[in-house]
């Protein structure tokens, strides 16, 4: 791909957000006022597991102060997914509570005050149910059933490629082992919110902390029975997602129905207790993983079996597990695979999307047996992983066309800037350094709302004084899309980045997106945006034709200018084309982009073969550790990480999601979060107890980015957000075996599992 | 938070006869760092608040080579991380005042709400314990000065009867040759509840060698902070040497009495509360 | 029963009529409507609602507004002169330190409180000093480069 000189790609423009942020004129869920706003909350089931035999909410609407109470009843009973043909979830329970914090009814009131009060005088009778809280004990005949008779298992998945059986005869070396993801909760900053306000013209207008506006807007017109252009999710500032904020949550309809009750706008927030008992988790997972390579290293046969916690509810663990099901051979292009995967119901809160979506817990798996097929051959880890590393347009043996990949380079680099060669093995006094590798989805996948949906699109609209408006459909959650975004349209259309105002999400006002997600928005609402850019600019260069008398094929757009090439004083300033076909030609210069993703598709939903993503990023990363052997306390000195992003489009913003998803999620993934549940309860329950790291608790951080430069994404680039936090895990689990000769396959790792590990290990 | 009523008494008299008047049903707010949170969680809902921040002297840290330390009860933990009299004579107090909760929180709450609100695992009364320290406790009718090693009697529960406050807090002025070292152990650097906190005072004869006198204070691994008195017996007045520290360590985790929580097991803290006193003791000697 | 309070915040006085159980937090945002300050967690551990009281940094949420009295009170508004920003908050901007933003009133205010105590601070002491301000985003490395190119730009001045 011939290179050019970018004018606005490549700068460390601050976000466009900003200095609306760092002043406090950010306007989140809770700064949301409305004139006679009430405030809602919900009632929630203190039980795992019940029968509701009467809900007695007249106490609680005589309370004064009190608008409003909603049941089920005010519902449309309409059960909600992701998936349509799985969904069992209601938004107000009235028959069957099926975990602690599970919504029964809702209180709209003056003040929260007044609804909280309210909520304790709002009487449901209770039956106890028998519960079952581990999966591989609701897999047991006699469990207790959550939803289905014949047992719990919501959704089983067999995958097979190639021939696993003579893999493993034909492999020299075979390791096996189980590994252990716990419950970890998303802990974003801002509690999940909704305000919603239902005129009388029949509008409902809704602010969320969704990441995916436009899915929203048409999973609450649905369950509301409403048609979708009587909804309307506004744009909000959104404080963190990291996956728990895509599709609708039972508040966002909660707080809708209760502004139709009560004809007034609602106000519904969580608590940050409601937070962790009742918000998304990560996917617990139970892993066996066994792993074959020949004598020269290279990968043979992998085969796996995930029991994954579903929770009480269907949500996304089918797509989540069948994503981890894909690393499988995705990752080093393992020829033989062979998974199952069971989808188990439990008395627990459901999980949902969580950076990395599947993936940290596979990957914690796949790169521990790298490390241990490498310690048997007696290669070093980092040239094992050389010598599997997936390659430029290649395909798996699952079907995945594999297009731009800097993977070897990504290995090499944090070689290089890690000091691996003289530290692997060799610094002794409980210190160590271990590897990582990652692959992911960089652009989003088709799976759901439909067959074939992964769409963006956007809107340029030029104006006359050669300033431009995108609308973007695509959700702003603090990752900086709506920069990447308007750098990209920037680049395209010929103008500056201070030309482009951005509005994105607001869904009377922007076209579709399927929203922030898959680490998606760059990739595929990049070229929506690009493409939209690129309309506008062919019609700005055909009035720019005219007025130069040039042919359009001769003309180029860049800094303000549309100049013939090769000769650049042949020019006119992209103000005069746009004010030319503005005011004299009387056109208004309109750009549409649709990027309907044509290069991947939906794997075929028996077999699991297909190219799921249109571009795959990838990823290395070293920890170095210092490991305390009396206190089983871990120290992670430094992590160097090499990303194939493809191009960086904002330098500044690629660095803000590779330190944060490694040290804000990563390392706190590795050594420290746990939801411990007794009983389906939370007990770590706050912040003291479920452990975020402090800034005290950070490391060094090294961020090296590789630009393989996509041959379809928007001037090469792909996604980040998610494969920063991907292999920080086990990069650091497979540096304290270098450090101190354990390994603790269940994560966190703690310092009582270490100093188990280490009496194991003597002993 | 339920309703309550508030009130702001000027001074000790006011306060304690309101305190008398609401017999109970009132608690006393100060910082309010651990008596809000707890009524935002709804574990308890007091109809009455008194708030004595507004009572003037009681924030006071003075020193004098004859009487020692005397610490105001509504001086904040701030106050004690800040104060240089602190920092250079009762360094041991200056660790345990940083390791306590977040900058936000010691810069509110105060010494007194810390020892009254009594947590196992709170870092102030362990080091304070160490350094021999006492309370003075008022009521209407009488003062008296409590060593604070017996003024805790279970977790969040204190000698303190209604209509009795707590006022200051004395530190004796330290013998020559004294080091304290205070440890707090946790999972992360901030923001955490001690899984075990180890406090050591000593004592040292002339060469450094042994140890004239000695104090263990354990906290989070019993219901209340608490001296390891064997420990302390077999180390006092002897040289200091590994298998000494062995025996020392081992005592000290034997007289531990921990449970499992969230947090930790019993048995990890046993274990620590082994390693910390033996690091105290190490470090104190190469002090 | 309602008590009947005078607030000094920004610099400005106000008058308010408020129940006991409404902390500073509640009142700044809900009466006052400078909504900058933020609820993360409502008990003191997140930071999202620090403000500077007298000089200090403190959890807004735990400060019952009937205990402030004339204790002077400054929020993330109070912090730019009209249009030129704080140092902090430009470099804030400048370095990367802002993703979602639920954090940054918090953050910078912690770090305001820092710098007015301490105008050079090492590594360490910005590091303690916003251990009480939980970011998910950012993973603070961002944020302690900021506020150190802050405290550069302030002591330049």
């Amino acid at each position: 791909m011939e290179e050019r000189k970018f004018v606005v790609i490549g700068q460390e423009f601050p976000r466009v957000d900003a200095r609306v942020k760092a002043t406090g004129e950010g306007r989140f869920v809770s700064d949301i006022q409305l004139p006679g706003m009430l405030y809602g909350k919900v009632l929630r089931s203190p039980y795992p597991h019940a029968k509701i035999l009467n809900i007695d909410i007249s106490e609680a609407e005589r309370l004064p102060g009190v608008k409003t109470v909603a049941t089920a009843k005010d519902s449309s009973r309409k059960k909600f997914c992701l998936f349509p043909h799985l969904a069992n979830n209601l938004i107000l329970q009235d028959e069957r509570v099926r975990y602690v914090g599970d919504q029964v009814a809702a209180v709209a009131a003056v003040d929260e005050d007044i609804a909280e009060e309210a909520l304790g005088l709002i009487k449901v009778d209770y039956e106890e149910l028998p519960a079952v809280f581990d999966p591989e004990e609701a897999m047991k005949p006699g469990a207790p059933k959550i939803h289905r008779e014949e047992n719990n298992v919501a959704v089983h998945i067999l995958r097979n490629f190639g021939d696993v059986e003579r893999g493993f005869s034909e492999s020299d070396v075979i390791v096996e082992g189980k590994f252990k993801s716990p419950a970890v909760a998303h802990c974003c900053m801002e509690p999940r919110g909704c305000v919603a306000s239902f005129d009388y013209y029949g509008k409902l207008t809704v602010w969320s902390t969704t990441q995916t506006p436009h899915v929203l807007r048409q999973e609450l017109a649905t369950i509301l029975e409403i048609p979708f252009n009587k909804v309307r999710v506004m744009r909000a500032h959104v404080g963190g997602g990291f996956g728990a904020r895509m599709g609708i949550d039972p508040i966002d309809a909660i707080a809708s129905i209760l502004s139709m009750k009560s004809r007034k706008p609602v106000r519904v927030v969580n608590t940050r207790e409601e937070e962790f008992i009742s918000s998304r988790i990560r996917y617990p997972m139970a892993i066996e993983l066994k792993s074959g390579a020949k004598k020269n290293g290279k990968l043979v046969v992998r085969e796996a079996k995930v029991i994954t916690d579903n929770g009480a509810y269907n949500n996304q663990a089918s797509t989540i597990t069948g994503n981890a099901c894909s690393k499988l051979s995705q990752l080093y292009a393992v020829p033989n695979i062979k998974f199952e995967g069971f989808v188990v119901y439990t008395n627990n809160v459901y999980g949902g999307a969580f950076r990395g979506y599947g993936n940290p817990q596979i990957t914690l798996a796949i790169e521990t047996q790298m490390d241990e097929l490498a310690e048997r051959l007696g290669m070093d880890p980092a040239e094992i992983r050389l010598i599997n590393a997936n390659q430029p347009n290649t395909l798996t043996a699952s079907g995945c066309e594999i297009t731009s990949c800097g993977l070897s380079e990504c290995i090499h680099e944090v070689v290089d800037h890690s000091g691996w060669k003289t530290k692997k093995g060799k610094m002794g006094k409980g210190r160590g350094i271990g590897m990582a590798v990652m692959i992911h989805g960089g652009s989003g996948v088709k799976a759901y709302w439909g067959d074939n949906c992964n769409f963006s699109s956007a809107i340029v609209k030029m104006n006359n004084d050669g300033t431009a408006d995108l609308f973007s459909g695509s959700g702003e959650i603090g990752q900086g899309s709506d920069t990447v975004l308007a750098q990209i349209a920037a680049e395209e259309l010929g103008v500056l980045f201070e030309d482009i105002n951005i509005v994105s999400g607001d869904t009377d006002i922007t076209p579709a997106c399927c929203g922030a997600w898959g680490s998606r928005q760059t990739f595929t609402a990049g070229n929506a945006v690009k493409y939209a850019a690129a309309d506008a600019k062919r019609q700005l260069l055909q009035v720019a034709a005219n007025l130069l008398e040039a042919r359009i094929e001769d003309l180029e757009a860049k800094n303000r200018k549309i100049y013939v090439k090769g000769s650049p004083e042949r020019a006119v300033s992209i103000v005069q084309a746009a004010s030319t076909s503005y005011t004299h030609l009387g056109t208004p210069i309109i750009g549409k982009g649709i990027n309907d993703d044509p290069w991947s598709y939906m794997p075929d939903p028996k077999t699991g073969y297909g190219n799921v993503t249109s571009a795959y990023a990838f990823a290395a990363q070293v920890a170095e550790v210092e490991v305390d052997t009396e206190t089983g306390l871990v120290k992670v000195i430094k992590l160097t990480c090499a990303h194939d992003l493809g191009r960086t489009i904002n330098p500044l913003l690629a660095r803000g999601q590779v330190v944060g998803g490694v040290l804000s999620t990563g390392l706190g993934y590795a050594l420290t979060e746990n939801l411990i549940r007794e009983n389906g309860k939370v007990l770590n329950r706050n912040f003291l107890d479920y452990k975020i790291l402090t800034a005290l608790d950070v490391c060094d951080v090294e961020c090296i980015f590789v630009e393989s430069n996509d041959p379809n994404g928007p001037f090469g680039a792909k996604g980040v957000g998610e494969p920063a936090m991907i292999p920080s895990a086990v990069a650091i689990s497979n540096a304290i075996y270098d450090a101190i000769g354990v390994r603790v396959s269940e994560l966190p790792i703690t310092p009582e599992k270490i100093l188990k590990a280490l009496r194991e290990k003597k002993g | 938070m339920k309703p309550f009523d508030y009130f702001e008494p000027q001074s000790i008299d006011e306060a304690l006869s309101l305190l008398k008047k609401l017999r109970g049903e009132a608690k006393v707010l100060a910082g309010g760092t651990d008596l809000l949170v707890q009524m935002k969680q709804r574990n308890i809902a007091p109809k009455y608040l008194v708030n004595i921040k507004g009572i003037p002297g009681l924030d006071r840290i003075r020193y004098s080579e004859k009487e020692g330390l005397t610490i105001g009860s509504l001086a904040t933990i701030a106050d004690l991380e800040d104060s240089l009299i602190i920092r250079e004579r009762y360094p041991i107090l200056h660790t345990a005042a940083r390791e306590l909760g977040t900058q936000q929180v010691r810069n509110v709450a105060t010494v007194g709400g810390n020892l009254c609100n009594a947590s196992p695992a709170a870092e102030t009364a362990p080091a304070l314990i160490a350094l021999g320290a006492s309370a003075k406790i008022v009521s209407r009718s009488k003062e008296k000065v409590v060593k604070l090693e017996d003024f805790f009697t279970g977790p969040g529960e204190t000698v303190l009867k209604t209509g009795e406050m707590l006022v200051e807090i004395y530190v004796p002025k330290l013998a020559s040759n004294s080091k304290g070292v205070y440890f707090k152990h946790a999972f992360r650097k901030k923001l955490e509840t001690a899984i075990v906190g180890i406090a050591v005072l000593a004592n040292f004869n002339g060469k450094g060698e042994s140890f004239k006198d000695i104090r263990i204070v354990l906290g989070a691994v019993a219901p209340t902070p608490k001296r390891a008195l064997r420990a302390e017996e077999i180390a006092r007045g002897k040289r200091m040497d590994e298998s000494l520290l062995e025996e020392v360590a081992f005592l000290s985790s034997e007289e531990s009495n921990p449970i499992t929580d969230v947090r930790a097991t019993a048995e990890y803290r046993r274990e620590m509360v082994k390693v910390f006193v033996k690091r105290a003791i190490k470090e104190m000697m190469n002090l | 029963m309602k008590h009947q309070i005078r607030l000094n915040v920004n610099g400005a006085d106000y008058d308010l009529l408020v129940e006991p159980r409404k902390t500073l937090l509640d009142v700044i945002r809900n009466d006052l409507g400078l909504i900058g300050t933020k609820k993360g967690c409502n008990t003191g551990e997140c930071g999202a609602c620090t403000v500077i009281m007298d000089g200090k940094a403190v959890n807004a949420c735990l400060v019952l507004a009937v205990q402030v009295k004339e204790k002077k009170i400054m929020t993330i508004e109070g912090l730019a002169e009209s249009e030129k920003l704080h140092p902090l908050q430009e470099a804030f901007i400048h370095h990367g330190a802002i993703q979602c933003g639920y954090c940054t009133p918090g953050m910078i205010m912690s770090a305001k409180a820092l710098l007015d105590k301490k105008p050079n601070p090492e590594e360490g002491e910005i590091k303690e000093a916003i251990a009480g301000n939980l970011c998910r985003c950012t993973g603070y490395l961002s944020i302690i480069e900021a506020i150190k190119s802050a405290a550069k730009t302030e002591r330049s001045v």
